[in-house]
């Protein structure tokens, strides 16, 4: 059984913990994870194929243009654009093309 | 009290104006409820204007606020949506426009929808309006508390795992959560995507089918929505004859000893309309809780990933780019949601996935199965909505076990795509109670049928004077 | 220094031709003023679904037949989730376990490359990089990719190289991607190792940010290198991402792969399973043409030098219209030159087979000469009528006739008596003098070749 790492997670999950609030929800984590854990109990070996009881297949979009929003749409709830461009500290690049 | 018809002969006869019921719900909107985030008056006046004829001309409706309206701000109650608005409507926003709807205003929820009592809200808790100490519910407890006081004549909220079902049970309405693919999502804040479903909130059975009749039916914009034929659901006069309904045991274990009362009551009043119950057994009850919190964690750390600043929203400087929307992220989710997307990351995890994301969809299928199953036997199951009457505000804000322990009752419905509906039982004390009825895919209307036989002949006697108008 | 093997494979991203993008109805197009094809959904806005487009299905499943894939009747959409902000959900779109097409090959110089799979997903934005900060365009976000994945069948750089440009002319050929690496439309990401030992990889390093063929090849090539002199001093090769300098021309580690990002796939629960029907597949399997590489070697079996069985096969138009001809007429030589010369330098018009090898045939025949034939394909091009008409309007029958001709030739012999002698005495080259007067005694109309055989007779006779 895997140990719940909070400093793992919340690099995975990219949110920057505070110490205290780090420790108070390490705690939490410890506690529900035990609850979840019940999972483990039940017998899976003669699952049935089943998933949703009312999905119908995918449906197909014909290749058809639409109206997109316009520029102002679009950066209208935009923090501090630019050159009709969203906006963000320096990215290093990560590869890029 | 009047019901949607009712309302509509009113204009019809010229004894009401749209107008006049506009301004006495928006009387009605009481502040320290704190039911609604934005109160959407101007946008009303305008629908109003419009004169539009149809099924819902002139009805206040309330919007839970994870549910877009163009124009308008969708904060989801949370701190990571500050200032956005969207630039389109929801699918459903846009049905109920066309049919002449307007809308009241974005009502107060859990923070995107996680929760079960409206308190974890980055606007503080809504009340109760039965009692302002007790909560009104969650995550939908602003839509309930809205229609509960008469400011709004029915509302929209979101079910995952009962958010619309346990505030009408807690608030004395009807809270039906339709067939997963019967109303389009698109528009709809995603939290747990294979989960959720728009749900209607409402005073009576006929107006919650009045209003699922204008919402419901496919939407190419929602790849997940149902080709599936949509019924007149607000037509319910023909009782169902010849029905079975199943009693699981399962779901009467651990609730109060009142709740279980109010329910038998119900039981015994339609067991006269010559419809057999019959005892039936689900396991897998057991296993729901905690097969709804992998699943539903695990699909909302993925659906609020989107939540960086980057393109709206609350955006706190960093030192670099992956800095930035760290800090923006911990600053504006409150711990409930925290507490979820780390666990959903958890289950997904590459070390964890096969035990936990894998292993809880197996035994998905084997809840969904097992209703499946039952509904060979019998053709609804009656439970009850709730274990407990509306808890009081802040027992339960620290503790996330004890948040999911009426999800119990509910989330199955959601696990296996099925519809659902909760409707007042009874009083225990001040506070109302509700029933719940489980049916088969797309038996929406069979659902709200029996709901109006129990109106009939168990009328509820709760409903709050002062939300009733002259 | 000991004998290292390469082994390579190769993951291409190719962006599809298709009008809109793979999950909304914005324009797929590119190097429009910034954020001017955007929506709610490939904004990635709170509330909106994903809607799958039909072309860029139908553009993946005829990749994967086209690189002699199996097409899987039942694929699924997978979530990859990672933060980056030119990616707006938080996670791409794309497909894990149960891709459309796997298990194809390609043949290359006589050697099979097998393609591990064919899948679609979403492209993301595109960035542009400040002093102090970045710029984020979604215009590209949300159009419709496809990705290629090798075995690692390839052993060497050149043939990596071989590999990309075959794949490139397929995608081409087929209409599935305009495969513009300039345009950043194809991208190849080869992954590369080294080995001293039979039968065991080495430790595989991915090179990233390659935008020309050269570059591949130079990169990989850096990479043996850098690969070999690392294992040759004893240590070892760490799985990295690998950038390449055009400048120096030398390969770099950009990144250790110490911790690979977890990216929790899980089935996309907004998308529905994607199911194919036997029906589609062998629709789009109909149209689905022939590759020029199989091309070519067909030509070659027919006789065709390597030369020009290269330049009919490299041309859709042209070799389409070579093939209709050969099933009336089996002279592949023949018409092979009439293509290559005549209608080529018309410029690949618009022209019925039927009349063009009806205009060969008359030629074969002796019907008409072959200049004559010349003039005929270049009307037909310009009036589409049938050559026979052509040639009636245009008197351009030759005379084959040989009494006809044999009396022309002794016309021209009493006309000619001087050079008669002189041709009696010896001087060969007379001959053509000959042939050019009966030319002109017919108009042009004689065929020159039997003119110059019955002159050639009469001489030796006499």
């Amino acid at each position: 059984m895997k140990e719940v790492d909070i400093k793992h997670l919340s690099k995975l999950a990219n949110i920057q913990l505070d110490k205290e609030e780090e420790k108070i929800l390490q705690k939490d984590l410890d506690k529900i994870i035990i609850h979840i854990r019940k999972i483990q109990e039940v017998e899976v070996n003669k699952t049935p194929n089943t998933t949703h009881l009312s999905i119908e297949e995918l449906p197909l979009r014909s290749d058809k243009k639409e109206k997109p929003l316009s520029v102002k749409e679009v950066l209208s709830n935009a923090q501090n654009p630019s050159k009709n461009h969203f906006t963000i500290n320096r990215m290093i690049n990560e590869d890029d093309s | 009290m009047k019901t949607i018809l009712e309302y509509q002969e009113q204009f019809k006869k010229e004894e009401m104006t749209p107008l006049d019921l506009l301004e006495k719900s928006l009387e009605k909107i009481d502040p320290s409820l704190n039911a609604y985030i934005t109160v959407t008056e101007e946008l009303a006046r305008k629908g109003l204007k419009k004169d539009i004829q149809g099924k819902l001309k002139g009805i206040p409706i309330a919007i839970k606020d994870n549910i877009n309206i163009k124009g308008i701000p969708t904060t989801c109650a949370s701190n990571v949506l500050k200032g956005f608005i969207p630039p389109f409507s929801a699918t459903v926003i846009e049905r109920i426009q066309r049919s002449g709807g307007i809308f009241t205003g974005k009502t107060n929820l859990d923070e995107f929808g996680m929760g079960s009592s409206t308190e974890r809200s980055n606007i503080g808790p809504t009340k109760n309006p039965y009692d302002l100490t007790k909560v009104p519910g969650g995550s939908s407890g602003g839509s309930a508390a809205a229609v509960a006081s008469g400011s709004a004549v029915i509302s929209l909220g979101s079910d995952t795992g009962g958010s619309v079902r346990q505030p009408a049970s807690y608030c004395g309405l009807v809270g039906l959560k339709p067939t997963y693919g019967r109303v389009s999502r698109y528009g709809l804040v995603a939290f747990g995507s294979s989960l959720d479903q728009i749900g209607i909130i409402g005073r009576n059975a006929e107006d919650v089918g009045v209003l699922l009749k204008v919402i419901a039916g496919y939407d190419p914009k929602d790849s997940t929505s149902s080709q599936s034929k949509v019924e007149d659901y607000g037509n319910l006069n023909d009782t169902p004859k010849n029905l079975r309904i199943g009693i699981p045991e399962e779901y009467f274990k651990q609730i109060d000893e009142e709740v279980y009362t109010s329910v038998m009551k119900i039981k015994k009043a339609i067991e006269k309309e010559g419809i057999l119950f019959k005892s039936v057994s689900l396991p897998t009850t057991g296993y729901i809780i905690p097969t709804y919190q992998v699943i539903s964690y695990a699909e909302a750390s993925s659906n609020l990933a989107r939540y960086d600043g980057v393109r709206y929203g609350l955006r706190k400087d960093g030192e670099d780019f992956h800095d930035t929307i760290r800090k923006s992220r911990n600053e504006g989710f409150l711990s409930e949601v925290k507490r979820r997307i780390l666990i959903g990351s958890f289950v997904l995890s590459s070390e964890a996935i096969a035990e936990y994301y894998e292993r809880a969809d197996l035994i998905r299928r084997l809840i969904t199965q097992e209703f499946n199953d039952v509904f060979k036997e019998v053709d609804y199951l009656l439970t009850p909505a709730t274990p407990t009457p509306a808890f009081p505000i802040g027992e339960r804000t620290d503790d996330p076990i004890r948040m999911h322990v009426p999800d119990r009752m509910t989330a199955g419905a959601n696990l296996a795509g099925i519809p659902a509906v909760a409707a007042p039982a009874g009083m225990i004390g001040k506070l109302p109670i509700g029933y719940q009825l489980i049916g088969k895919p797309f038996d929406e209307k069979g659902l709200l049928s029996i709901v109006r036989l129990v109106e009939k002949i168990v009328p509820f006697q709760g409903f709050i004077k002062e939300a009733q108008d002259g | 220094m000991a004998e290292y093997k390469t082994t390579i494979g190769i993951e291409v991203h190719a962006q599809l031709k298709t009008v809109t993008k793979l999950f909304c109805g914005c324009p797929a197009s590119f190097g429009e003023e910034a954020n001017t094809n955007v929506c709610s959904i490939c904004l990635g806005l709170p509330g909106v679904l994903p809607s799958l487009n039909k072309k860029a299905v139908e553009l993946t499943v005829k990749a994967g037949l086209a690189l002699n894939c199996e097409i899987h009747t039942r694929s699924i959409f997978a979530r990859k989730n990672y933060f980056y902000p030119d990616l707006p959900k938080g996670y791409q779109i794309t497909q894990y376990r149960f891709p459309i097409a796997t298990g194809g090959k390609i043949s290359l110089e006589g050697r099979e490359i097998r393609i591990k799979r064919v899948h679609l997903e979403e492209e993301s934005a595109k960035s542009i990089h400040e002093k102090d900060k970045s710029l984020i365009d979604y215009n590209r976000s949300g159009v419709p990719l496809i990705e290629i994945v090798t075995e690692p069948d390839i052993d060497s750089p050149d043939m990596a190289v071989a590999y990309l440009k075959t794949l490139q002319k397929i995608l081409q050929f087929e209409n599935i991607s305009d495969a513009v690496m300039a345009r950043a439309e194809f991208r190849c990401e080869p992954n590369i190792s080294v080995s001293k030992e039979k039968g065991i990889l080495g430790t595989r390093t991915e090179v990233k940010n390659l935008n020309s063929f050269k570059a591949v090849k130079k990169s990989l090539l850096s990479e043996i290198d850098r690969q070999t002199e690392t294992l040759e001093k004893g240590k070892t090769v760490e799985q990295a991402t690998i950038h390449y300098s055009e400048e120096t021309g030398k390969t770099w580690v950009a990144r250790i792969k110490e911790e690979s990002s977890d990216y929790r796939y899980f089935p996309e629960p907004d998308l529905p399973p994607l199911l194919i029907s036997q029906t589609w597949i062998d629709e789009i399997k109909a149209a689905v043409g022939e590759l020029p590489v199989r091309k070519k070697e067909k030509y070659l079996e027919l006789g065709l030098n390597e030369k020009d069985a290269k330049t009919i096969s490299s041309f859709t138009t042209t070799s389409r219209l070579f093939e209709e001809i050969l099933k009336i007429i089996d002279e592949p030589i023949e018409v092979s030159k009439w293509i290559l010369r005549d209608y080529r330098s018309l410029g690949e018009p618009d022209i019925s087979a039927e009349n063009f090898a009806e205009m060969i045939k008359m030629v074969l025949h002796g019907e008409i000469s072959r200049n004559a034939g010349a003039e005929v394909l270049a009307e037909m091009v310009k009036t589409n009528k049938n050559p026979k008409q052509i040639v009636e309007e245009k008197n351009l029958s030759q005379i084959s006739d040989t009494n006809a001709l044999e009396r022309a030739v002794r016309e021209i012999f009493e006309e000619n008596p001087d050079e008669l002698t002189r041709l009696k005495g010896g001087e060969q080259k007379l001959i053509g003098f000959f042939v050019g007067q009966v030319m002109k005694k017919t108009a042009g109309k004689a065929d020159p070749k039997e003119v110059s055989r019955i002159i050639s007779e009469y001489e030796k006779k006499h």
